[in-house]
């Protein structure tokens, strides 16, 4: 076609706007008023594949197979009739038109998202066409997916961050121990319910508090002028390692807290989380614990541990200041028996009333230790004068003469005190330990109820009695021990009725160890049960000896040591050993201490009234030493007393011994007792015991002891 | 002034124009539309603001459709956002947590207020025998202080059409204020022919 252009407005040709609506970038169909194409653009060439010399003139609904929406056509009909313009969401309307960006996608079915425009065209007042406008909105629609996917994930992020938030708060709040985040100026952030609970604190007044009048530290710091926190923390030294401080609640009291602190990862603004324990109770458990582990737990006292502690710390400043430190070792007499005779808990009881009255004698900074049973300690600290021990040791001894009154029992207990000094003999304190325990160990051999001052003589004597000890384990194995007899004069029937069998040790290098030195210490080191043994034996061939002789009633008189005495609890082995010897019980006579029968009276009357069914004589030997009476010992099955030889040697000049003799033997008779005098050296005394009709004698006068085979011609010669 | 029987009239003309677009948004939609005019006032300016009570800040949506020909004017729909959101939302049928329209859900909501609006217009024309040609609508979103002059577009001391509406699309209760601003001539041409189809059914 060639003409010329022809003007239409502002110079532009027919032929330039045509152009422009034929190349526009969206789809431009302009339709008759009869609803025929008119205009059909190259873009609508390009997506529907509908040419332009095919589209026009159509009817716009004949060129798509499938038609055209209810929603276009009443679009179109809008425009045309009423001069309405549409617009068509690409949401509401899928596709109104078939139209592909390519042919892949025309081929996958995948139409271009569309947009589309209707209006009205008028020509004058009166409507000539209707304008069609497709848009292409895929671009929008992928937008939009891109918008929607990372709403997703953002949303999800922030489920998730609100979640993990949420557990966050849940861990926290359920935590035992109170949380709190603080500011820099001790304004507190976020906590939770521990800590309100921890400082006594409404949720609503915690959040106006301040970190500085919860934690007494911060407290004291703030008051003295810190106002940071960062300054505080640098003060106190509180690093992120877990420290005890002290809690502080609004009415000032304070308890003890276990803190630990975290700086928060925000430098423009400093935080810090902390982390708070209540321990009130652990400390109450650790208190507890250490004054367990140092003290003792039935008196109170300190304790073996803590007395040693106290010794080595009080022996560390005698040096630095030379005075005297002065250990006493006291230790109950006759303990035992109260324990066993009437029972645990009054011997508990009774200790702990030795420990105050001990306590209320001393001055406040001396140590007093319960280091075992019925062991005292007392460590005096600090002493200018070396006497000062004795001093104490003879107050406390004074606070013994009134008697305990313990869960109804009125009970008299006597106190042995050992004293050592140092500095002194003792050079450690495991030598000042043994020297005031080997003092007290002298006072009670001594009589008890005493004190006694270590002295180096004492030393010795351990000294010997630790070689004793070593050389009687060996005598017994050869053979060291030999009996002598001394003979039991009848002063009835005038002879020779029995004998004592008494124990000697030649010892291979010491000679003749008299046994008043070595029984105890057998006694005190478990051999007495040994050497009472043999003793018993072997008095027993003797008795047979002499039986065998010809003096079939001769009895052998045996001494039963006390510790022995607890050893043979069975009477049967005793039986036994004198069956076996080839004699009987009756040629046996078991000579007993006062004191052993005391120490366990229902025990001692059990056994003896066994041993007595048994055949066995029963004496009771040193008579008047110990504190029994007479009329207490009718309660025992016994046959004869011994009468001890401090009372018969002062006779018969004496008028207290007369006295005292001639009572024992009065009223031993009354029991019906045959008496036994002991240490009879003169004729006088023969004579006084005589007339006062005393049954048998015993002593020099008659004759002194002798091995076994000299007493027997001796008893040949005198019978 | 206005007579009870002539605010009945309006009133009966809007609930024909949405009956018309509720049927057509139901066949869009494929789902049931419901619409209802409960009422009817003619206000100025200043009654319009103190009556729908937004705040300044608040965020509104808008979508206005332009008439020109024998009848002139804007009609508009004002959906508070949320409820705006939450059609539109609806109508993508697809769960978006997005809290702001997208270019293409702002479309949809503007083609739906496009089609009640254009119902509405066409049969006030239908009844008044007038024509009148509309623009397409458009939408505008923003604080309701910035964007209700430039949307309302008229000189304030005009009289406003003011009609609440109440619509359920999706089985979703939504609350919408529709607006029809005309000049001065125009509603008392609309009045006039109010007066005159009412003598007519002999109602006057």
């Amino acid at each position: 076609m060639n003409h010329s252009p022809k003007p239409v407005k502002n110079g532009l040709s027919e032929e330039a706007i045509y152009e422009a609506l034929n190349k526009s970038e969206q789809g431009i169909i302009i339709l008759s008023s009869t609803c025929k194409v008119e205009f059909w653009n190259q873009w609508m060439e390009l997506t529907s594949k509908i040419s332009h010399a095919s589209a026009i003139n159509q009817l716009l609904s004949s060129l798509f197979p499938q038609g055209l929406t209810k929603r276009m056509s009443h679009a179109i009909n809008m425009a045309l009739d009423s001069g309405r313009s549409s617009l068509l969401s690409q949401k509401l309307n899928k596709y109104p038109l078939p139209l592909y960006s390519s042919e892949t996608e025309r081929e996958s079915d995948n139409p271009i998202n569309q947009m589309v425009v209707i209006k009205p065209l008028y020509c004058g007042n009166s409507i000539t066409n209707c304008l069609i406008s497709v848009t292409d909105v895929s671009k929008s629609v992928n937008r939009e997916k891109v918008l929607q996917e990372i709403a997703v994930r953002a949303q999800a992020g922030v489920n998730h961050l609100r979640n993990s938030e949420e557990q966050i708060r849940t861990i926290i709040e359920s935590a035992q121990d109170g949380i709190i985040t603080f500011s820099e100026d001790g304004s507190i952030g976020q906590f939770n319910s521990a800590a309100a609970n921890l400082f006594q604190l409404s949720h609503s007044a915690m959040r106006s508090a301040s970190i500085f009048n919860l934690i007494e530290d911060f407290y004291l710091a703030n008051s003295a002028g810190l106002k940071k926190t960062s300054q505080i923390i640098k003060e106190q030294n509180i690093n992120s390692n877990v420290i005890e401080l002290t809690g502080r609640r609004l009415d000032s009291s304070t308890f003890p807290i276990e803190f630990t602190l975290s700086q928060l990862e925000r430098p423009e603004n400093p935080g810090y989380v902390s982390i708070i324990r209540d321990i009130t109770s652990r400390k109450q458990a650790e208190e507890r614990l250490e004054a367990m582990a140092q003290y003792d737990t039935l008196t109170g006292l300190a304790n073996r541990s803590l007395f040693t502690e106290r010794l080595k710390h009080a022996i560390k400043n005698t040096k630095r200041n030379s005075n005297y430190t002065i250990l006493l070792f006291l230790d109950l007499d006759r303990f035992k028996v109260i324990n066993d005779t009437l029972g645990h808990e009054v011997g508990d009881c009774l200790l702990v009333e030795v420990a105050k009255r001990i306590s209320n004698t001393l001055r406040n900074n001396d140590t007093i230790a319960r280091i075992g049973g019925d062991e005292f300690t007392i460590i005096l600290e600090n002493v200018s004068n070396s006497i000062t021990g004795g001093r104490v040791a003879e107050k406390i001894i004074k606070k013994f003469d009134t008697p305990f009154d313990i869960l109804g029992n009125k009970l008299t207990v006597s106190v042995s005190i050992g004293i050592a000094t140092h500095p002194g003999a003792a050079n450690s304190i495991t030598e000042l330990r043994r020297n005031a325990d080997t003092a007290m160990y002298k006072a009670k051999i001594s009589g008890r109820n005493k004190y006694c001052y270590f002295t180096s003589d004492m030393d010795e004597e351990t000294k010997q009695r630790l070689s004793l000890e070593t050389d009687l384990r060996k005598a017994i194995k050869n053979n060291e021990f030999t009996l002598h007899l001394q003979p039991l004069f009848n002063l009835k029937i005038g002879t020779t009725t029995g004998a004592e069998a008494l124990i000697r040790w030649q010892h291979p290098e010491r000679g003749n160890i008299p046994p008043a030195q070595f029984i105890p210490v057998a006694e005190d080191c478990g051999h007495i049960a040994e050497v009472g043994k043999w003793v018993f034996l072997n008095a027993c061939k003797l008795a047979k000896m002499i039986y065998d002789a010809g003096h079939k009633e001769f009895r052998v008189s045996i001494n039963i040591s006390p510790k022995e005495f607890n050893i043979y609890k069975s009477p049967e082995q005793l039986v036994d050993t004198v069956k076996s010897a080839g004699i009987e019980p009756h040629n046996i006579d078991l000579e007993i201490t006062e004191g052993c029968i005391m120490e366990d009276t229902k025990m001692s009357i059990d056994l003896l009234g066994k041993l007595s069914d048994a055949g066995f004589h029963i004496s009771v030997d040193d008579f008047g030493t110990g504190y029994s009476s007479l009329a207490y010992l009718r309660h025992f099955p016994l046959d004869v007393l011994k009468i001890d030889q401090s009372f018969i040697r002062d006779l018969p000049q004496d008028p207290d011994a007369i006295a005292i003799s001639k009572a024992i033997l009065h009223l031993a008779h009354s029991l019906r007792l045959r008496v036994v005098a002991e240490g009879v050296e003169t004729q006088e005394q023969m004579e006084f015991l005589k007339d006062n009709k005393c049954d048998v004698i015993q002593g020099y006068h008659i004759a002194k002891p002798m091995p076994a085979e000299q007493f027997i011609n001796w008893l040949n010669k005198n019978h | 002034m206005i007579s009870e029987l002539q605010s009945d009239y309006i009133k009966e003309l809007f609930n024909v124009g949405m009956g018309a677009a509720a049927s057509e948004l139901s066949e869009l939609i494929n789902d049931e539309v419901f619409m209802s005019v409960p009422s009817f006032q003619l206000i100025n300016w200043q009654q319009l603001t103190n009556t729908l009570g937004y705040q300044p800040n608040e965020a509104v949506t808008m979508v206005y459709v332009s008439m020109d020909g024998q009848l002139k004017g804007r009609g508009i729909l004002i959906y508070p956002t949320t409820a705006s959101l939450e059609l539109a939302h609806r109508l993508s049928e697809d769960f978006s947590p997005l809290d702001d329209l997208t270019e293409l859900e702002e479309e949809a909501l503007s083609e739906i207020s496009g089609i009640i609006i254009n119902n509405i217009i066409s049969t006030i024309c239908k009844q008044l025998n007038v024509n009148a040609h509309t623009s397409l609508p458009i939408c505008e979103r923003g604080r309701w202080d910035s964007i209700a002059e430039k949307a309302i577009d008229i000189d304030t001391s005009h009289k406003i059409m003011f009609i609440g509406m109440y619509f359920s699309i999706k089985h979703k209760d939504l609350k919408g204020e529709l607006l029809f601003l005309q000049d001065g001539e125009t509603i008392n041409e609309l009045l006039t022919h109010t007066t005159n189809a009412l003598k007519k059914m002999g109602v006057e």
